[in-house]
Order: structure tokens, then sequence, then C-alpha cells
């Protein structure tokens, strides 16, 4: 069944040198599991192996041809050796001094050669990595967008609309938003960005859809929501979005993404096999998210050319980003660190903000007319179903001008520049919505009369309206302290804290201006919005009543209390109101808004308007 | 009654997985497989029966060429399909549905299972002893299918099925095996384990109960809106009873796993027959003593060290239960080594390509 090993029929004869050491091995015949003792000497050439009694090797083993099945480290108490001479047959020898000494004689066997034979391996690969990345770095090639670009026009378009099929919204949410007024103005705007789009109503799509988001999808269709044009601060801000989500789809974005998520699992996979998660997953995350940053700055230069080109200024645009770092909720802290930014999607702010003001003045006019922006503002208003009975003749007025107060008030000033005729313009510019003119004229009129709480308060009004709110909490604030019982002062500070999400500091402001004034109808107001945000609608509809009962007129306390009667279950209740809203006096607190909630709202249940 | 030995501390490896994950990283995952051929071929040789050692000849090309294999063959292809179904019909399409369902009902149960055995194969053609060589001569679809037509029994026997289909799968893998020119038998029945599963399932059972019980009683009582934002109404002792109820819970259900566990470990060695080759030569069975505490804590200490060091440990773990079961492995009747030949299996040449690409680096 097995050979006899002492014969060594493979081995190398023996040389005549005197070994120095001398240790007992076993040996096998990888023919059976038998094992023998054998005598192991280390010669100048390589293993000497010596049956028991014998007095020289039958066999060497060259040291060149010697493996180990484990490399051999400083600790190894033992070793276990082949050799491409003795096919089959292993020696072991447990003796850490001869594993030692094996180490010195065949250095191949150790554990740092067996690491350099794995970087020799690996090296090449790494050298080649990095010289195609600093290529690709280098002469700005994208590979991701080479590949995008190979994609056929009409698989882009499928992927984009399989992505806006597949967003997790609620019916409403998806409803893409056609007013025709605000249709046509989103579309002169995209047309003023792009002169050659031939068909702008597919190229930019706006969804009823109140998160402050815009985003571009494959195909290079373009994703704009309620949400961001309502809080837009005006037309030339929603030109900045516009043009830098085009910029993505131009520069083809959502496409290199896909290709990229799809080259990085691959790569992960290769790179990281058998170290699941961790390590992987976020070397993969910071190298996309770097890629993010990159494809940001691409976009932002699109679209400071495409508004440089259309002569609509930038300003508004980097407004929108001080914005946005100014609603960082650790704002104190804006993000300039470089650690920081690594594991930032988009690049920092202030780095975006430097940029496009960094870009030459040009002469530039609005990106829309005043009535366009109003119809944007509108555009997911819903069209009103034909009705059974003539439509409530009640309209909101349609909004004053304000350019015969502008103009007395700027009249008395050249003749009479006192701190109350700065403070009347300012109030005439509020009412205009010229904020930036209106909080210049309060401020001269703070210079002139510094200790004044009306002007305070209205500078605060001015900021509220320009969503400084930072800004109108430290105005309101000073006016509060000049009068400790200015109800008006204290609930535009509860407002302005509303808006900045403190809700305790809010309330705590309503609840003083209701301690003073229990009837004070903005207070009362502004305190149900409170509860109702914290979804507690019995406090919310007994504020709103008392609201109403204060103010028969104000149709937006009608509208929010039937929504808060609707969570009730006080549906016909809740109706009720709806309709008391449509009757309520036009020129009530933002009765435009409260008409077409209440219009919605009754056309989505299906009620008649009376 | 011979007995397996450890030779040395699993917690020596952990020098050689900190370079290894380093070098990896340096060269860009290459050097990944021969890093774990290092760690193999030290754990294997840290496993010693009659004071030697076995042997690992597995090559780091091997792993790789494997990989490559796997990655091109099944994976890639895979991928390019899910990407297709979902350009061109969307990730809510009906269609994109079934694909999902297909993959993760029939596709992936059925290659991990092969997954396994293919590894399993490789590990056992590239392990000696005195230079004899273990093989598995089987069939890795027919595990595979085995092992996917079990699972689906789950559901049906409200998972009564787990003891059977365990030691069939055990079954299958022992038949297939040889060491050397010995082949191994599996002898034993799963109708033994239906006492432990009984009072595993049903503790089970009353824990569930129990767990619902405790947490209607912290949740239960609470005012207010509970729909949307719950959890804002508990109060902090209210967290701390639901902590307490789930870690009870965990510990409760690990104890009384663990018993179960242990007797199914302990059965699949003592069913584990080395047969004779010629006549004369004696049958051998393996035996194994494990307790279901010290399952317990090796779970959990190699869970700990496994993730708190983002995997770069996760050798050491892997030694330190293989050290805990090869010293509570014993061999019965009296063994001589003439009598175990070698193999002449040829030596499967495609590395553990699927086992690798899923991650079956077990024991």
């Amino acid at each position: 069944m097995h050979s006899n090993p002492y014969e060594f029929s493979n081995g190398a004869p023996a040389t005549p040198a005197a070994p120095k050491h001398l240790w007992t091995g076993a040996i096998t015949d990888g023919v059976s599991a038998s094992s023998w003792p054998v005598q192991v000497t280390l010669l100048e050439t390589g293993i000497g192996l010596t049956r028991p009694g014998a007095e020289t090797p039958s066999a060497v083993w060259a040291y060149g041809d010697v493996a180990t099945a484990e490399p051999v480290r400083a600790d190894s108490t033992d070793v276990l050796i082949t050799s491409k001479s003795a096919t089959r047959m292993t020696l072991f020898v447990a003796d850490a001094q001869f594993a030692r000494r094996i180490a010195e004689h065949a250095p191949h066997i150790t554990v740092r050669a067996a690491r350099f034979a794995g970087l020799k391996a690996g090296a090449p690969v790494g050298v080649v990595a990095l010289a195609l990345t600093a290529m690709v770095y280098g002469f700005d090639l994208s590979p991701t967008k080479a590949v995008a670009r190979m994609m056929p026009d009409a698989a882009r378009e499928r992927l984009g609309r399989n992505v806006l099929d597949s967003l997790p919204l609620e019916k409403d949410e998806k409803r893409r938003c056609e007013d025709p007024a605000g249709r046509a103005a989103i579309d002169a705007l995209a047309k003023r960005l792009m002169p050659d789009l031939k068909d702008p109503s597919k190229k930019v799509v706006v969804l009823n859809w109140p998160l402050v988001n815009a985003f571009a999808v494959p195909g290079g269709q373009v994703i704009l929501t309620r949400g961001i044009i309502e809080k837009a601060s005006g037309p030339d801000e929603i030109a900045g979005v516009l043009a830098h989500e085009i910029g993505h789809g131009l520069e083809l974005h959502p496409e290199a993404g896909l290709v990229r998520a799809v080259g990085f699992w691959a790569l992960i996979q290769m790179v990281f096999t058998g170290t699941p998660g961790a390590l992987g997953n976020i070397g993969s995350s910071l190298v996309q998210l770097a890629h993010n940053r990159g494809f940001e700055r691409e976009a932002d230069a699109v679209a400071i050319k495409m508004l440089r080109e259309a002569k609509i200024s930038p300003k508004a645009f980097a407004g929108f980003f001080r914005r946005m770092e100014g609603n960082r909720p650790d704002k104190k802290s804006p993000s300039t660190g470089r650690f920081e930014e690594v594991f930032d999607t988009h690049p920092s702010s202030p780095e975006r903000i430097r940029t496009i003001e960094g870009q030459p003045e040009y002469a530039a006019t609005p990106a829309l007319t005043s009535e366009q922006w109003q119809a944007l503002r509108n555009i997911c208003r819903l069209a009103l179903a034909p009705a059974t009975t003539p439509p409530a003749p009640v309209q909101p007025a349609p909004p004053p001008t304000f350019d015969a107060q502008i103009k007395t008030a700027t009249q008395r000033i050249a003749t009479n520049p006192t701190a109350d005729n700065y403070w009347f313009r300012g109030e005439a510019y509020l009412q205009a919505k010229r904020f930036s003119e209106a909080i210049a004229d309060f401020d001269k009129a703070l210079s002139l009369s510094p200790n004044n709480q009306n002007y305070l308060f209205s500078r605060g009004n001015a900021k509220t309206q320009a969503r400084n709110f930072d800004g109108a909490v430290a105005d309101y604030s000073e006016a509060i302290r000049l009068n400790a019982r200015f109800t008006a002062a204290l609930s535009g500070r509860a407002n302005a804290y509303r808006e900045l999400r403190d809700a305790q500091a809010a309330i705590r402001d309503y609840e003083a201006a209701l301690a003073i004034n229990p009837r004070y109808v903005s207070a009362l107001f502004g305190r149900g919005q409170m509860h109702a945000d914290r979804e507690r609608w019995s406090a919310a509809e007994a504020d709103f009543t008392r609201a109403i009962e204060n103010n028969k007129a104000y149709a937006f306390a009608y509208v929010r209390r039937a929504q808060a009667r609707e969570k009730l279950g006080q549906r016909d209740k809740a109706i009720e109101d709806y309709r008391e809203s449509l009757q309520a006096a036009p020129s009530s607190l933002d009765a435009a808004d409260a008409f077409r909630l209440a219009r919605a709202r009754l056309l989505e249940l299906g009620i008649p308007e009376r | 009654m011979t007995p397996f030995t450890w030779q040395g501390n699993p917690w020596s490896l952990t020098g050689a997985c900190v370079v290894n994950a380093v070098l990896m990283i340096l060269t860009l995952g290459i050097y990944g497989f021969w890093g774990r051929t290092e760690i193999r071929r030290r754990m294997w040789s840290s496993v010693r029966f009659l004071g030697e050692p076995l042997a690992y000849h597995g090559t780091p090309q091997e792993l790789l060429k494997g990989f490559f294999a796997v990655l091109l063959a099944v994976l890639v292809p895979l991928f390019v399909v899910g990407t297709a179904v979902v350009i061109i019909y969307g990730q809510g399409s009906g269609v994109f549905e079934l694909y999902q369902s297909g993959l993760f009902l029939c596709i992936y149960p059925v290659l991990a299972a092969v997954a396994f055995y293919r590894a399993r194969r490789y590990r056992l053609s590239r392990t000696s002893w005195r230079g004899i060589r273990g093989s598995l001569n089987g069939s890795s679809s027919t595990y595979g299918f085995l092992s996917w037509a079990t699972a689906w029994a789950y559901p049906f026997t409200l998972g009564w099925i787990a003891p059977y289909r365990a030691v069939a799968l055990n079954r299958t893998i022992v038949k297939d095996t040889q060491l050397g020119d010995r082949q191994l038998s599996f002898t034993g029945s799963s109708s033994t384990l239906y006492g432990p599963f009984a009072l595993l399932w049903f503790g089970t059972v009353v824990l569930i109960f129990v767990v619902f019980f405790a947490l209607g009683h912290v949740l239960g009582s609470k005012p207010g809106p509970s729909r949307s934002q719950w959890w804002l109404s508990l109060s902090t002792a209210d967290w701390l009873e639901l902590v307490g109820v789930f870690t009870a819970a965990v510990v409760i259900w690990s104890i009384m796993s663990s018993f179960y566990y242990a007797k199914l470990y302990s059965l699949c060695a003592s069913s584990t027959v080395m047969l004779p080759v010629q006549q004369g030569d004696q049958a051998l069975r393996f035996r194994l003593d494990v307790r279901g505490m010290k399952l317990i804590w090796l779970f959990v200490s190699n869970m700990l060290i496994t993730y708190f060091t983002l995997y770069v440990l996760r050798p050491v773990a892997t030694a330190r239960s293989m050290k805990y079961f090869v010293e509570n492995l014993r061999l019965e009747g009296p063994f001589e080594g003439a009598s175990v030949g070698q193999n002449r299996a040829l030596i499967d040449q495609s590395g553990e390509g699927l086992g690798q690409a899923f991650d079956l680096d077990a024991f």
C-alpha cells in the first residue's frame, strides 16, 4: 500500500559536508497516512534527510525546491515542508530553532516573501489604476459620461419616466401642475434660458409636491416642485435653480450617475471581495460623494453661463445658496472645513456663493414680469369644475399699486427728509413687496430716530417678508425691549420663531401677546397654527374659532378651522367653513390663498361652493 | 479515542489581519487573495491530529481565477438583466417585481447553496494531513436543489422542517466526502433532534406571546395620538422597559436555541463514520461534545469582534470557533495511519468562486 520512505527515491544525492545541527522529524510518503522518524540536518545545498542509525544523509532537498504549508514566521514553533524534488512527501519538524534556521536558508518560505508575492501582483494593478485616475482628472475626461452618451435617447427618456413613476409620492403630490398662465410663464423662462428649446413643456415639469426640491432625471427632463416655487424669493431665483438643473441634464449627470453606480458596484465587488459591508461601502460612498460634488460644480458653471446669456442676474441664485446656508442646522459653523466637505454631496454653499458672485457684472432684467411670476406661483392651482350654480361673485381684489404712495413719499422726503417720511415710504415699498427698498428706508428712519418701536416693528415685518427671520426676530426683540406690551411685535416675533421652527419660543410669544390682549386675532390665529402643527386639532379649532369671533371676515382662519374640523371628523362643519371663507372679505389677510385652498378642497370633496 | 488539538492562540492572527487589510486597500483589493490564503494556511496549520498539522494547499491565483469566473458568469449577467428590466419596465412594474421575486425566491437561494457546496469541495481538496488529501465527490446542483426545496417547506411546516433539513443537508455533504481513500458515511437521523427542537419551538411561541404582552403593557397605556409618532409619548422609563424586554427575549431565545444547536452539532459529528477500505480495517466514528452556553458566548463575542473591527478581525473570530470545535472533537476507535491511503480524486481547478462571492467563508 505504501512505499518505503527511507528510499528517498526522489531526493538528490547527499553531500559530504558535515552538519552542524541535527533535528528529529517525521516523514511521510504521500501514499498512506503513516509517518516515520528521520534525522534532519541543514547542509550547504539543502535539507539532509538521514534514516535513524545511518551516518550520512540518504537524500537532500535543495533549499530552492522546498515549500511550506504555512509561511514561516519569527515565532513559528514547527514547520511542515514539502519539496518539488520529492512529490507528495512531507517532512514535519517540531522545533522552533529549526524553523528559524530553515527560514535563513530558504527565505522564500517566510511570511514576508509571501506578502511580497501578493504585492508584486497587486502593485501593477494599483499603479495602472492610479495612472488611469490621474489621466481622467488631468485631461478632464469622464468615462461615465462617455458611457452615458452611448445610451439611446429612447432608453434615457424611458428611464426618466421610470424615475418619476417610482417617486414615493401621494397621488395629489404626483399631479403635474398645468395652470395655463403658470405653464406659459415657466415655458417662457425655459425658452429664455435655452432659446433653441423646441418643446419647453416637455422639458420642465412642475409637480404639486410641497417639498422644496428640484432635480433632473435621465432624458434631460427637469422637475420643479410646488414647494420650491412657493418658497422662492422671486423669479430670478427660480431661473437660477432651473438653469442649474438644465445643466445637470445637458451634462448627462443623471445617466452618468447610473453608470457610475454600476461601475463602482463592480469595482467594489472586485476590490473588497471577502470583506463584506464596512470597508467597501465606506470607500464607495466617499468616492461617489466626491463625484456628486463635481457634478454640482459643473451644473453651477452651466447655470452661470446660461443666466449670463439670458441677461438674468445670478444674484438671486447666490441668495438661494445663502438661504440654504442660513437654514443649515449647524449654521454657526458653516461648512468650510475640508474634512466635513468630504461628507457633503454638494460643494459648500459659501464656495458656490463666491463662485457666482465672482462673475463679472452685466446688465440684467428680471427673469419674469410680475404678472408671469404671479402666474407661476399659482401654477398648481386646480382648474375649477363646471359649476352647477353661478360661481360666487367674490374674487380677491387685484393687488393695489403703491406707485402713487411711493411717489408722494419720495416727494416729501425730497423736501423734508424726516424719519417718519422715510418710514411712510418704507411702508409703501413693503406693501408693494419691494422688500430691500423698504428695509433701506426703515434703516434710514432708524438712523434718524434709533429708539422708535414702530420703525423697528416695520423693519421686522419687512425682514419677515424677505424671509430673513433671524433679522426679524432681532428687530421685534428690540421693539419689545422698548415696549414690553407691544402685542403686534410679540405676535410678529412668534411668527418668525415659527418659521425658524422654534416652537417653544413661538408659543411663549403668542401666549404673552394674548395675556396682554386675549382678543388679539393674529396671536389667536398663530397659536392655532402652532397647535395644528402639533396635530392638536381640538385646541387648534378653539383658537381659530376665537380668531373668527373677533374678525368674522378672516378668510384664512375659516380655512384653517375647516382643516382642523376635518381632522376631528366634523365634515359638515368643515364644508360650511370652506364655504364661509369664500364669503369673507377679499381684502382680509391672505384672502387669495384662502380662496384657492377652499375651492380646491371643495372640488376634491365634490361639494358645490354654495 | 484520539483527540484533535489546536496549536497556538487565535488572537495571534491579529497582526496578520491588520497588515492584510492595509495591503489590500493599497493594492485595490488584489492582495486580499494572498492575505486570505496566508490566514488559511495559519489556521489549518493550527489544527493538529496526533500532533501533526493539517496543511492548506490552495493558492491565491486559484481564488482570483474563481472570483473572476463567478463575477463574469453569474453576477454581472444578473446585474445587467436587472438593470435592463429597470430601464425598460421601471422599478414599480410587475416585470421587475417578478424578476426580483425570482431572484430572491429561486436563483439566490440555489446559488448560495451551490456556492457553499463548491467552497467546501475546494477547501477539502486543498487540505491534507500527512500528505493525504480530502475530496467531495457529489453534485453541487443536487445539494443546491435539496437546500432550496427544503427551505420552501418552512412556511408549510411552521418551521418543523428545520431539524430534518439540517440533517439532510449534512448527510449529503458527509456521504460525498472522502478523507484520503476512506469514504465517510452518515448514520444519524433527525428524529433525536425533535425533542430539543420542540422545546425550542414551543418556548419561542410562549416567548413571542410574553413579548407582545409586555409591549402591550408599555405602549397600550399611553394616551394621545399613537398613529404616526407614538414614540414621542414614551418616557425614559418606558424606553428602558422596552429595551429590557427585547434584551431579555434575545437572551432567553439564545439560551433555548443553543441547546438545540449543541445537540445538532453533536449529532452530526457522532453520525459521521469513516468507513474501512478493506477487510480487517475498522470503521472510525467522530464525537463532538459542545455546550450550549459556550456556543452562546462564542457567537456573541465573535459577533462583537467582527463588527467592532469592521470585519478586519473576522479571521480571529473564525479561528476562535475552530479552536473550540477542534478541541472538543474526538475520533473513536484505533487509528492506524497505514490504513488510510491517498486520494486519487482530481483536484478542482476552479477555486471556490461562488463561495467567495457570497462570503461563505465560515468554518
